[in-house]
């Protein structure tokens, strides 16, 4: 016989964090190596490999407030913990709706931005 | 025959018995709760619940959990998660109060009441009676008059899921 379903899985919801000078709409967030070490044994097949220098990426974006000051490249924007060297900064108006910020940023796993 | 037995297909259809509460009455329920809690700011409105067989008298606060969808990011494993549609309606009588613009205005009050109360979501959160709200929030509002009546529909999206836990259940009458 079957059983109503009486329980559920709680998921992660929405943001980790907020901003101070847009309302905050999306955040994406990567994480990759730029050093991938590969070792190849005799017959060319990887039985090693090394990862180093991680950057954590993440794209920003959201609704600018009235009294927000969009930062420029090479500021640091904070994000969940982490200060991030901003790369990329686009700020975009149409006519009928609201002004939208797009925030591109990296973080070098050896460059204290602390 | 059926799983009951023979003779019992009439009770069984007469009602499902769950010591958990399905997600439209959680829904209902948890808002009901919070807005009595805060009942002399809706102005001496009667808050009832969607499909309730109460009374109703003017004014009048009708919380309805209306539909109830798995969450699209889920696919096909929704997992006890809900995306729901609620439906508020507010009603008020021109009649009771000496003039329809006193009327109209103490309705309209009632309105900007319920909204405040739905835009406290961390309050609707601590009254969630079982599971987790996970937001709410407000998609429209639309205002009617039918004959000397107020209305308002007042249209809110949430997601919730049920407790993590299993819930025990039991089939009665």
């Amino acid at each position: 016989m079957s059983t109503p379903q009486t329980y559920g899985t709680d998921h992660k919801w929405a943001l980790y964090d907020v901003s101070s000078f847009m309302t905050l709409q999306s955040d994406d967030i990567s994480q990759s190596d730029v050093i991938v070490a590969e070792v190849m044994n005799e017959q060319g097949q990887v039985i090693t490999v090394r990862l180093d220098d991680q950057r954590d990426e993440i794209t920003l974006t959201g609704i600018l407030k009235p009294s927000g000051t969009v930062p420029t490249p090479a500021q640091l924007i904070p994000y969940s913990g982490i200060n991030y060297i901003i790369m990329n900064v686009d700020n975009a108006g149409v006519n009928n709706t609201f002004r939208k910020v797009s925030i591109k940023a990296r973080k070098y796993q050896y460059i204290t931005t602390a | 025959m059926d799983a009951y037995g023979s003779g019992q297909t009439e009770q069984r259809n007469q009602a499902i018995f769950m010591s958990t509460l399905p997600i439209r009455s959680i829904v209902e329920e948890s808002l009901g709760s919070w807005f009595n809690q805060n009942i002399t700011i809706l102005n001496n409105a009667t808050v009832s619940l969607g499909l309730s067989g109460q009374a109703r008298t003017l004014p009048a606060v009708i919380i309805h959990c209306e539909s109830s969808n798995s969450p699209a990011d889920l696919g096909a494993m929704p997992l006890g998660n809900f995306e729901l549609t609620i439906k508020i309606y507010v009603y008020s009588s021109a009649d009771d109060d000496p003039s329809w613009e006193v009327a109209r205005d103490k309705h309209r009050l009632r309105c900007v009441a319920v909204e405040a109360l739905m835009a406290d979501v961390a309050s609707i959160k601590s009254n969630w009676v079982q599971g987790t709200l996970y937001n709410v929030w407000k998609v429209s509002d639309d205002e009617s008059l039918d004959g000397r009546r107020y209305g308002n529909l007042m249209s809110y999206t949430a997601f919730a899921v049920y407790d993590e836990g299993v819930q025990p259940f039991s089939f009665g009458n």
